[in-house]
């Protein structure tokens, strides 16, 4: 795949039988197998590895220095001939090199194999030259070449088939190659070419393919959309459209010039999955689809046999929404009606399960009625907000509805909107109606699709009439609840509101001259503002620009949640005097990378600035320092990790902002005291345009693992104690307590205030506790960001890490001290109670008898 | 009988007996404070048991003391009863006081500008600003 995943799935099922994930920051070149191997040049061309099919293990590893992009060739006897740059060489079974060739000027490279002998077809852009070069499968000497000159020669439409070789030219037509013989190029003016392994497919300007090879014109294809495939049973070719009415498959016979089979699977269509992307024919008139919602789907004798939504490791973004309260009718706390009898027998396999003696019909059932009864998967919303909906948009455009209980897609729906942005568009908070979601686009002709949350139904669809750079929130809602969004593009210095009605764009005009958003760039960050509407068009007026100092740039940013709740402004110390933070979500944290022009050692420098006015607050820079700075900003703090070239490790620094000012003069107890009794603490107001002195505390630290902070956990109201979650490269999430990274840890001997204040004595290695990996020791393939959302008890809330896989858990940093645990024994304290009870009863009594019995006496 | 009660020396022992009563509670008062003082600055079971009786005891006291001095009550209201009984609350106040004093010890008494502050709200900021890469 793309990111960098090498899979084997079983074609009766689509389940993975193994997968490696190779070095996911640089993904494959080219794949190729030979029975039994499957062999991978990964890496830009630099490294080949060969996986044994069975299990994925890796078998040999062969490296080619000075590597470039290459392909890679299967020879029938398990040789494989690979090439990269300008290198050909043959690499037999175990790894070890049989021969080596220098082709000087070889670019765009295919192999190809015909009659005992290799040929590598090859475009010079800059010369607009085919060629194809015979070469030897014994010593890799170079027998014969051909070649033919182009015009504009385009990259990446060429190929090689047998031993003619192909290109297309920018004007459309087609140049072909052939080695001892005459080269017969097909006739007229096509977009696209594409090299199966028995014909050459070419698209034309409307849309419609044909099949070609070496002699002359194959078959053509009756409609638009077919793609065709690059292997297949040999000298046949498949191909698939996938359209609203269904997919259709055909194969063509390309010596007999007619179709062999066709087939149609009428379920499968392009208002679900998108268009076909890529197709794969298989032996036995079976097609693997890939289609351009990402999913995987293959294709026998007219229905899909198996659907994979590989969509799901693609996800850019995600949105925690409350399940819906009933579904069809029934409430969240009937249990399902199970007589005694089955409960009880569902208890005799439960105990011969944990003795490890159960039947694996017994495991099937006791899984079904765990599935029934469980709390955790049902699809309806809970009191304490554990069980949620989570909406996740991949890249693609592909929008799915998962339960977080199992992951189970709840629903899924096919958008078509590229790199979007979701949004929470209506929210009820009497949850009797669904929430709806918002897929805004970008670019030119930008869509926003609007869909049912708890359904996946697209309720609308509206075109946006600019070419929109930013989709950014607004904290306003217009009459009928929607949040309403503003699309900003740069270019034309236009903004709309979305939904671009009078009553938004009144009510965005009633406040624009508190909005203010900003644009980080290489070097600098620029804010804007808004200025009178014209015809439902806002203008973007440009305010301030920071131009930041570093040679390389810009190397990371973070800036405050705005739904972080804070709970408190103050920090008590241990003195019970009180620190005033300042929490400013309009903040922004920068970092730039600079490399000394006298000794070419780089620094890093962390910036905080403040997004309405452009001013720098706090500005510090790291010595021998080098990026790529990942960093998280939420409250007051900033929690960043850069590479320190002195120490050669992972560092990590935090910076505190506290409000100077406040915290020198708001120290009496009195004022305080008068202030909170005549209530006026709650309705304080700040300003960027009047920023207190700050003091900013920082400290840094050494990480003991390679990872960097992808997210903060996150709570209702913000007492809870706060977990910087750290992302490992081999994809664990590691949960680093807040109190490690505390700038005020003492780094001499503890004193009693520092003490009360709970702080601990600094030491520069952050602590690497075994259970707090909230991965288990089961990585997360790919491991890209993490998303959190709170739970509507405070001590709670939820955690996904997404990545090629997604993990989802809840996490409670303080541990859940506003609930009991599951298996707390209610009867036990009742039973308890009524004993005491009774006993004080019989006590009394026995004592009053025994009281008069001596007054008697 | 009756024309005993009128004599002025069954008078003036009845009131030394009322000043003998109203000094009565010194000896509680001090052991209860000596309990407290050892209770310890901590805030553990027993200092929260022994500064809560010495807390509510003299308030408790000091409210029943007319009852308890009632009597003493003279039908004929030749015996002032409000001095000794001002000494009786008086003494009472004094542990109530020091039972206070043990609550500032422990740090329960909000003199501190964090008692006061500690979950005020982070002031709402009067612009809105939002943005990214792009």
């Amino acid at each position: 795949t793309d990111q960098g995943v090498v899979a084997m799935l079983s074609p009766e099922d689509g389940e993975v039988v193994w997968r490696r994930m190779l070095d996911w920051e640089a993904p494959f070149d080219a794949l190729t197998e030979t029975g039994e191997r499957v062999v991978v040049l990964s890496r830009g061309g630099e490294t080949l590895r060969a996986f044994s099919a069975e299990d994925g293990k890796v078998e040999w590893e062969f490296n080619f220095e000075g590597g470039s992009a290459g392909t890679l060739l299967g020879m029938p006897d398990g040789r494989v001939v690979a090439s990269s740059g300008s290198h050909v060489a043959m690499i037999d079974t175990s790894g070890n090199e049989v021969w080596a060739s220098e082709l000087p000027s070889l670019q765009q490279a295919s192999l190809c194999q015909e009659g005992g002998k290799v040929y590598v077809a090859s475009v010079s852009l800059a010369k607009d030259t085919l060629s194809i070069t015979e070469i030897s499968v014994e010593d890799g000497s170079v027998t014969n070449s051909a070649s033919a000159k182009g015009s504009s020669l385009v990259a990446g439409q060429s190929g090689c088939l047998g031993a003619s070789a192909f290109a297309l030219s920018s004007g459309g037509a087609v140049v072909a190659a052939r080695v001892g013989g005459e080269a017969r190029a097909p006739v007229g003016v096509f977009d696209e070419l594409q090299v199966s392994h028995s014909a050459v497919a070419l698209t034309d300007s409307s849309g419609g393919v044909s099949l070609w090879d070496g002699r002359g014109k194959v078959h053509s294809f009756d409609g638009k959309g077919w793609v065709v495939s690059p292997i297949g049973p040999p000298g046949q070719v498949g191909a698939v459209r996938v359209a609203d009415s269904g997919a259709e498959f055909v194969t063509v016979d390309v010596a007999k010039k007619a179709v062999v089979s066709s087939g149609s699977s009428p379920g499968f269509t392009s208002h679900d999955h998108g268009a076909a992307a890529r197709v794969f024919t298989l032996p036995g008139a079976r097609h693997l689809v890939v289609s351009r919602d990402d999913s995987l789907s293959l294709h026998s004798e007219g229905h899909p046999e198996w659907v994979r939504e590989e969509a799901l490791a693609d996800v850019q973004k995600v949105l925690f929404l409350d399940l819906p309260k009933t579904v069809d009718g029934s409430l969240p706390d009937d249990e399902a009606d199970l007589p005694l009898s089955e409960r009880l027998q569902m208890e005799m396999a439960r105990l011969r399960q944990v003795i490890g003696m159960a039947t694996a019909e017994e495991e099937a059932a006791l899984k079904e009625y765990r599935q029934r009864t469980s709390a955790n998967l049902k699809p309806m919303l809970d009191q304490a907000g554990f069980r949620k909906l989570l909406v996740v948009l991949s890249g693609s455009g592909k929008a799915f509805g998962l339960h977080n209980g199992d992951g189970r897609i709840l629903w899924s729906t096919w958008t078509a909107v590229e790199d979007g942005e979701l949004a929470l568009w209506t929210s009820d908070i009497s949850v009797a109606a669904a929430p709806m979601v918002a897929i805004v686009g970008r670019g030119e002709g930008a869509r926003a699709v609007f869909l049912d949350g708890h359904h996946g139904t697209k309720t609308d669809e509206s075109a946006l009439a600019l070419k929109v750079d930013q989709v950014l929130p607004l904290p306003l809602q217009d009459p009928s609840g929607a949040h309403l969004l503003l699309c900003i593009d740069y270019a034309a210095s236009a903004a709309r509101v979305l939904p671009d009605a009078t009553e938004a764009q009144e009510a965005l005009q009633a406040v624009k001259d508190t909005v203010f958003f900003y644009r980080i760039g290489q070097d600098a960050v620029q804010g804007y503002t808004l200025g009178a509407p014209q015809k439902g068009v806002f203008p973007v007026l440009e305010l301030w620009k920071t131009t930041l100092h570093g040679s390389n740039g810009v190397v990371g940013h973070a800036a405050p949640l705005r739904e972080d709740p804070t709970f408190t402004q103050a920090r008590v110390l241990g003195d019970r005097s009180v620190m005033y933070r300042y929490v400013n979500p309009n903040s922004l944290f920068v970092a730039t990378e600079d490399v000394g022009a006298k000794d070419g050692v780089s620094s890093i420098t962390a910036q905080v600035l403040d997004t309405v006015t452009g001013r720098m607050l706090y500005r510090v820079e790291h010595a021998e320092a080098a990026g790529p700075v990942e960093a998280v900003f939420r409250e007051n703090w900033i929690v960043y990790k850069y590479w320190s070239l002195r120490t050669h490790r992972t560092q990590v620094s935090v910076l505190e902002l506290y409000d100077d000012h406040a915290t020198r003069k708001d120290q009496s107890a009195a004022e305080a005291a008068a202030k909170y009794l005549q209530g006026a603490t709650s309705n304080l107001t700040m300003s960027s345009f009047s920023v207190p002195s700050l003091r900013v505390a920082g400290q840094s630290f050494l990480l003991g693992l390679p990872g960097r902070p992808l997210g903060v956990t996150t709570s209702r109201s913000g007492i809870t104690a706060r977990w910087v979650l750290v992302g490992t490269a081999e994809g664990q999430v590691y949960a680093l307590d807040k109190r490690f990274l505390d700038p005020r840890r003492p780094t001499g001997k503890p004193t009693k205030e520092d003490k009360e204040e709970r702080l601990m004595p600094y030491s520069e290695n952050l602590p690497l506790i075994p259970h707090m990996f909230l991965t288990y020791g089961k990585p997360v393939g790919g491991l890209r960001a993490v998303a959190t959302a709170p739970s509507r008890l405070e001590s709670t809330s939820h955690l996904l890490a997404v990545g090629v896989d997604l993990m989802y858990t809840r996490v409670a940093p303080s541990k859940s001290f506003d609930r009991l645990e599951d298996d707390f024994s209610h009867i036990l304290l009742i039973l308890t109670m009524l004993g005491l009870a009774a006993g004080t009863m019989v006590l009394y009594r026995l004592a009053k008898t025994d009281d008069l019995k001596r007054k008697w006496e | 009988g009756g024309a005993a009660k009128d004599h002025p020396e069954a008078l003036k022992q009845k009131e030394a007996k009322i000043w003998a009563f109203a000094q009565s509670p010194v000896k509680n008062v001090a052991m209860m404070s000596f309990m407290m003082w050892m209770s310890g600055n901590t805030v553990h079971i027993f200092s929260m048991m022994s500064t809560f009786t010495g807390l509510v005891q003299p308030l408790v006291a000091i409210a029943n003391s007319d009852q308890a001095f009632r009597r003493f009550a003279d039908p004929q209201g030749k015996i002032n009863l409000q001095g000794p009984r001002a000494l009786f609350c008086l003494i009472h106040l004094g542990g109530f006081l020091f039972a206070v004093w043990k609550l500032a010890t422990m740090g329960l008494l909000p003199t501190y500008v964090s008692d006061w502050v500690s979950s005020l709200p982070p002031p709402r900021p009067l612009q809105y600003s939002a943005g990214g890469e792009a």
